[in-house]
């Protein structure tokens, strides 16, 4: 956008300073320090914020001043008695002027027509915590936290081939926002690599704040509810899926990274399963499968059930679900909705309160969903059971994400049920598994997991086979298959013949 | 745009969906009348009476839903009605039945039907045609005829399950039971023999107030008309026969090596398993009945030591011998008094000789009363039960 003229840093220190103290006007916390640099004027220039003022004194401040003072030369003399390890020489001014706004100190110097900045960033950051919306009990405890460069040194503890590449780029015209596509060379579509930085490129919007404002604006289909891409703040989550063959976007100011392309399974899965025994891991996911139908279809099965296909339920179970709907006023349709929406607001109450009051919601909750709705005689007791029985089933499904699209589609599958019963579910069903089947993430198909032929792709989806069972990678792999040696599987010394 | 104008159409056809759609088929379960169990009966002018166990749920204990809450199984027995209505046929009865009612009729549930013994008497084919063109009765529900009116039977509140039905639906289950569904009933009546054996079931009332319905015998029906009934004994070995019986209970008598009565034995048999020979010589027709059976005692009240194996030989021939007796008894019992081939007799005839059946098909009721019958049984006693000798 500039000419050659007016990106050049220009040789005079003043119209230097005077270009910055201009686009930094009514900054405050912008420093502008002078100081005498041998026989040349030269300034530091920080934001007070962000840089550690402690190290640029004892580290750049006090050399130049004190080993300068009767020597000649400019810059490349200051450069050789600088005890600061990192420092870079910038030409341009558009670059002056982002690496004061990382919080790097640059130094300008009278007849210089370039820059030194020192990387002596320093802010206030959160210190690695455990992941608190993916706990695990077995498994590592750390999670990514809102500074980039700690985030990908989380990454790179974990795979430290050279193949881990990660690549760096800025979004958002005013936010500047960093973002890092990490993969591993060796592994990822190269495609895939493309497809991103194709998309990430296309971005052009004023800030980027969360990873969330990035997913909405590079997803397949922006229509869809369901997620497309995996999000977790667990770096060996995001590992794990680099060494399948996956990419993953890492965002300034957010501990949340994307993860694609992915599939519905993967939302069903945590890492967890892969950390426990097998046997463990594949009962647990058949338990997430069953309980995530239900969470889909729960209150809606047990509304058309109760209005059109009474002569389903079990004689005894029947008279006695007739009992407690005697003196309900409504029809099932609308008791459904009015429990299931109460339950949404709770929880949504619970999530956003402060903890100490999320307490008192609770309590709150439990008698309002609970005995007293149904001594008010709004809602009869199996109602009150199916609505918790979904509650459950929806916090079982590992991500928050598909957990709250499963959430949400489950309110229409009950209007098609109290409308048309179960030709109504089916229908609704379909139109689900439908749209499932034509969506895609990074044009991979959303459901490829299970749709594959080969049987193979299906280990780490129908169960969680053992890993020594799983020797190939998942999807596309058409070069470098094989992720480990073909013999894995242990086993007692001499292979148990020993006599 | 497009894809706006299409979002729009998909809501605008969303919002449809309500009033065009199934609405009109939605019933609240509060709304149903839910039959338990049904009685016909026959009334005056050739009329059927249609009795009917309606569940009315408990509204006195509704005031407080916390009792709800508990669960409705103390609401118990009185939430049972007996409701009757009189029609020309089934589904005039039916409809009659439905005007008394602020509920909407639902077979769904019903699954007990009783016939009363006069109905039986002059012909259920046409009322179970009802039960079987209406969508919402189920081909599992029993089927049973009463000694008696069948609305006595349904009037009855047991003390042990929740009402007649379940009682009798229960009884029906067990193995001596003789349970009877409609899908069976429909086979055996439009089956070859057009014969059918349906449990009797009668009302029993003890001293102390107890009173219950009980299965007391098999009803035989003979083109869908009721021509004789029996007791216990004959509906356990007519279940024998018609290959039903896996396991049951015989007591039979000992006697000793000259002759003298030991005193009696009971054996407990089990995978029974009955097969109907037929055999046609010229113009006889006959039927072997052989029944294969493992068995092991349950009560001796003889001197036979039961654990030496040369012994338990004497016991089985007499065992076979008391079985083979009883059996053909029954099965001359039947055919002398009914006529009615409720044995499956002539699905073996048809198996095994094809060409003669379809020449002599419409004498078969002329035929079956002078089936000779003999009768095979092979039951094996394999073990003495989890005791030795005798106390004796």
């Amino acid at each position: 956008m500039n000419n050659d003229s007016e990106s050049a840093i220009s040789p005079r220190l003043t119209e230097n300073l005077d270009r910055i103290k201009a686009l930094y006007a009514d900054s405050y916390d912008v420093v502008f320090h002078h100081l005498q640099c041998g026989e040349k004027a030269a300034a530091v220039i920080y934001l007070t914020g962000l840089t550690d003022s402690d190290q640029l004194n004892r580290f750049v401040l006090e050399p130049a001043l004190q080993k300068m003072k009767d020597q000649e030369g400019g810059l490349g003399a200051l450069c050789e008695c600088l005890p600061v390890s990192s420092f870079a020489k910038t030409a341009t001014f558009d670059q002056l002027i982002m690496e004061i706004g990382n919080g790097n100190p640059v130094l300008l110097m009278e007849d210089e027509d370039q820059a030194l900045s020192f990387s002596l960033a320093k802010w206030e950051k959160r210190s690695i915590t455990e992941p608190e919306a993916e706990s695990v009990v077995r498994g590592p405890r750390e999670g990514f936290v809102e500074t980039l460069i700690d985030n990908v040194s989380l990454i790179r503890r974990k795979l430290k081939t050279p193949a881990l590449k990660m690549k760096s780029m800025r979004i958002g015209r005013y936010s500047q926002t960093e973002v890092v596509i990490a993969y591993l060379n060796d592994i990822v579509d190269p495609e895939l690599i493309k497809e991103i930085e194709a998309r990430l490129g296309r971005i052009d919007v004023d800030g980027i704040l969360e990873s969330g404002n990035i997913e909405e604006l590079i997803e397949d289909n922006p229509y869809s509810p369901f997620p497309q891409m995996q999000t977790t703040e667990r770096p060996d989550v995001v590992a794990a899926n680099l060494l399948e063959g996956r990419a993953a976007v890492l965002v300034e100011g957010t501990p949340i990274v994307l993860v694609m392309p992915t599939s519905i399974f993967t939302f069903l899965h945590s890492p967890e399963d892969y950390y426990q025994r097998y046997y463990i891991g594949s009962a647990i996911r058949w338990l997430r499968y069953l309980f995530s139908l239900i969470a889909l279809i729960g209150p809606s099965f047990y509304v058309a059930v109760v209005t059109f296909h009474q002569e389903m339920i079990p004689t005894t179970l029947l008279l006695n679900m007739t009992k407690s709907r005697e003196q309900i006023p409504f029809p099932a349709l609308v008791e459904a909705l009015l429990m299931e929406i109460t339950f949404e607001a709770l929880r949504e109450a619970g999530v956003r309160l402060p903890k100490q009051i999320g307490a008192a919601v609770s309590i709150v909750g439990a008698l309002v969903i609970g005995q007293a709705a149904i001594a008010a005689g709004l809602v009869s007791s199996p109602m009150v059971m199916v609505v918790a029985i979904t509650g459950i089933a929806s916090f079982l499904i590992p991500h928050f994400t598909l957990g709250i699209t499963i959430r949400l589609l489950r309110f229409p599958m009950m209007l098609l049920a109290g409308t048309l019963g179960f030709f109504g579910l089916m229908m609704g069903f379909a139109l689900i598994l439908t749209h499932l089947f034509s969506l895609r993430s990074f044009g991979v198909p959303y459901t490829s997991i299970a749709t594959v032929t080969h049987w193979n792709q299906l280990k780490d989806v129908s169960v969680r086979a053992p890993f020594w069972k799983m020797n190939r990678r998942p999807k596309t792999g058409f070069w470098n298959r094989y992720r480990q040696g073909s013999h894995q599987r242990p086993g007692p010394p001499d292979g148990g013949n020993k006599t | 745009m497009r894809l706006l104008r299409k979002f729009g159409m998909a809501c605008l056809l969303l919002c449809m969906l309500p009033l065009i759609g199934g609405c009109w088929d939605r019933t609240e379960v509060n709304d149903l009348g839910l039959i338990m169990a049904a009685g016909l009966d026959l009334a005056e002018n050739g009329n059927v009476e249609l009795s009917v166990q309606v569940f009315t749920p408990n509204q006195s204990s509704g005031e407080g839903g916390s009792n709800s809450l508990m669960g409705g199984g103390s609401g118990g027995n009185n939430s049972i009605i007996v409701q009757s209505a009189t029609g020309t046929d089934f589904a005039d009865a039916a409809a009659k039945l439905q005007e008394q009612m602020p509920r909407k009729v639902f077979w769904g549930h019903g699954e007990v039907f009783i016939f009363g013994e006069k109905l039986a008497r002059q012909g259920i084919l046409n009322q179970m045609d009802f039960i079987f063109r209406h969508p919402q009765p189920r081909e599992r529900a029993y089927v049973f005829v009463s000694k008696g009116d069948a609305k006595e039977i349904l009037k009855i509140i047991p003390k042990v399950e929740r009402d007649v039905a379940e009682t009798l639906r229960e009884m029906a289950i067990l193995p001596f039971g003789m349970g009877v569904s409609l899908k069976d009933l429909s086979e055996m009546l439009m089956g070859r023999s057009k014969a059918a054996v349906v449990p009797l079931v009668d009302k029993r009332v003890e001293p102390e107030g107890n009173t219950f319905p009980y299965i007391t015998g098999a009803a035989v029906l003979k083109d869908g008309k009721l021509t004789g009934t029996f007791g216990d004994k004959v509906k356990r070995e007519t279940q024998l026969i018609r290959n039903k019986l896996k396991r049951t209970n015989v007591t039979f008598p000992v006697s000793g090596n000259r002759g003298k009565d030991e005193g009696m034995m009971t054996v407990r048999i089990v995978k029974g398993r009955t097969s109907l020979i037929p055999v046609i010589r010229g113009h006889s027709w006959s039927i072997i009945v052989r029944f294969d059976a493992e068995a092991s005692i349950l009560q001796n009240e003889t001197r036979v030591n039961v654990t030496k194996p040369q012994e338990l030989r004497g016991v089985e021939e007499q065992l076979n011998k008391e079985i083979e007796k009883r059996v053909a008894e029954t099965f001359r019992l039947i055919q002398r008094e009914t006529g009615a081939d409720i044995f499956g007799a002539s699905d073996a005839f048809w198996r095994k000789y094809p060409k003669v059946w379809l020449k002599e098909q419409r004498r078969w009721d002329e035929i079956f009363p002078n089936v000779n019958v003999r009768t095979e049984s092979r039951v094996k006693i394999l073990s003495p039960g989890f005791s030795g000798k005798s106390y004796k």
